[in-house]
């Protein structure tokens, strides 16, 4: 077989083993470094380097080396005249010999001549210098031949593309991490507007401050306690935070009447689940069941709540969380017209009235939330936090949480109503 | 191994002339190991290094490299790199990518 067909043959074997590597998913500095190693030994170079080019600060900058010392420069600059040469030039391989009229070869001369450099290969993909190739001498001593230049044209092809990639890759990860900054802002700003709108509900009510913020904290007590996820859970205190954003339209008298107010002014209270609706039905919310926790969290499983009657599988899920939140925080406050109720108390409520105004599965996910705080299960103090150690730690409440998820358990996960209130759903 | 010593500092015996045995196929992987026992015996003090290719078959791309930055090291370093054993198609690629003008084939 003739030396051309030799080198032909073993030229072949290494342009397809850069083929390989440059489609395998490796480390990217380590494929720049066998790329070299491939160039170098499918023509017998005895050094050379791999560079990547800056746009921004205009120079190359070496990413695999052999041969070239520890005084060569690992960055290179370009003039304007260089790379306008350089993509006039295209992907054709210079000599360095030839080529010291550019302000390049003249400002790297002696670092070129004393490794030997003789050829230098701009990469260059859809019209962007991406890097550049440096070869020093052959092993043969001979000069670099025609053919020997397609084969560096043809290889440095594959190691401009592999470099143009993963710039195309880097600038990707970049807008993606601009973009995920930007949803955290977004999503920050959404946030404390629905703070400062809960608070505005809030101010309304002098003897209820803070109910809507506490409403938010326990509907994500109640969404963490059923293994929601972190999203769900987020949006689960939002439709909380904002529940009551229909009262900002009630008269402040109605809100803060000292007294069991009258049934006139009653209609007029409990208009605010639809205005609620109305107000935040055109806002885009990142959690779609904001506008309906609002409407319906004064519905009743068993069909008397308001306003639409409506029956527990017609109520919203999102709804029936931000209910028992609302009768929870209710009942564990100071009302104009009546004290805080003991929890013992509370949790006799929550179990009387499960299947008629709340679901099963909430509240045993509820109590059973408060039970693992207070025998350290759950070290979060959400409760204590919210209602007051000595309110959470009054004399018997474990037992009676105990007692209560113990009797309550044969009815959970379902949500029942009985057959016979089905039968008496009013017709609308 | 033909070994001479010699002293390198104040403990660490200089062995002037060491072989290397490369493998049946020298690729990244084994050429990369060759190169490591070659450099560290070149940066010991070794001033004839003989790399035998008796059970080597077949060497890529980047086995030359490897090869040629194990030249170059010797070079740099004043010591002679010596090839025994090497087959003769091995010998024809060799002398294809000139590595034979730099070391001495036994």
């Amino acid at each position: 077989m003739a030396e051309h067909d030799h080198k032909l043959i073993h030229a072949f074997g290494a342009l397809a083993e850069l083929g390989q590597e440059i489609t395998n998913k490796n480390n990217f500095q380590e494929t720049i470094r066998t790329s070299l190693h491939l160039i170098s030994g499918a023509l017998g170079i005895m050094r050379g380097a791999v560079a990547r080019y800056s746009r921004f600060g205009h120079e190359l900058n070496l990413l695999a080396v052999r041969g070239l010392g520890d005084d060569f420069p690992l960055s290179l600059s370009l003039t304007g005249e260089d790379e306008r040469q350089f993509l006039t030039n295209g992907m054709n391989p210079i000599e360095v010999a030839q080529a010291r009229v550019l302000p390049f070869f003249q400002v790297y001369d002696s670092s070129f001549e004393r490794r030997q450099l003789e050829m230098f290969l701009p990469l260059v993909v859809r019209d962007e210098i991406v890097g550049a190739i440096f070869l020093g001498e052959k092993a043969t001593g001979e000069s670099y031949t025609n053919y020997d230049k397609e084969i560096i044209c043809a290889m440095g092809r594959h190691i401009g593309v592999a470099i143009s990639q993963r710039n195309l890759m880097a600038e990707i990860e970049r807008h993606t991490d601009e973009n995920r900054k930007l949803f955290d802002e977004m999503r920050s700003t959404y946030h404390d507007t629905v703070k400062a709108f809960a608070a505005a509900i809030d101010c309304k009510d002098k003897y209820t401050e803070g109910h809507s913020v506490r409403v938010g904290r326990f509907s994500e007590i109640i969404a963490a306690e059923l293994g929601w996820g972190a999203e769900e859970v987020e949006g689960a205190a939002v439709a909380g935070y904002l529940h009551d954003v229909g009262k900002l339209t009630v008269e402040r008298k109605i809100i803060n009447a000292p007294y069991r107010i009258n049934a006139k002014e009653s209609a007029e209270l409990n208009k605010h689940p639809a205005v609620g609706y109305e107000i935040l039905l055109p806002i885009h919310h990142p959690f779609t069941d904001v506008p309906l926790a609002a409407k319906s969290h004064h519905e009743r499983l068993d069909g008397r709540g308001y306003p639409d009657g409506l029956y527990d599988r017609e109520i919203p899920f999102i709804a029936k969380i931000v209910n028992l939140a609302d009768s929870f925080d209710a009942m564990t406050t100071d009302r104009p017209y009546k004290a805080r109720r003991p929890a013992k108390d509370v949790v006799e409520d929550l179990q009387s009235n499960a299947g008629k105004q709340f679901a099963p599965e909430l509240v045993t996910s509820f109590l059973g939330g408060m039970l693992k705080e207070l025998t350290g299960d759950d070290r979060n103090k959400r409760f204590r936090r919210l209602l007051g150690r000595d309110y959470m730690e009054a004399e018997g409440i474990v037992e009676k949480l105990k007692l209560t998820l113990n009797e309550m358990a044969p009815t959970t996960p379902m949500t029942y109503v009985a057959a016979a209130a089905i039968g008496d759903r009013p017709i609308h | 191994m033909i070994s001479q010593p010699g002293i390198v500092g104040t403990a660490e015996p200089v062995i002037e002339r060491s072989i290397v045995f490369a493998g049946d196929y020298i690729n990244k992987l084994s050429g990369e190991q060759i190169e490591y026992e070659c450099k560290r015996r070149l940066e010991a003090g070794c001033k004839e290094l003989t790399v035998n290719f008796s059970k080597t078959e077949i060497i890529n791309s980047i086995g030359i490299s490897i090869l040629l930055g194990v030249i170059d090291t010797a070079s740099n370093n004043g010591a002679k790199v010596v090839f025994s054993d090497v087959k003769e198609d091995t010998i024809e690629l060799f002398d294809m990518l000139g590595l034979t003008k730099h070391v001495t084939i036994a």
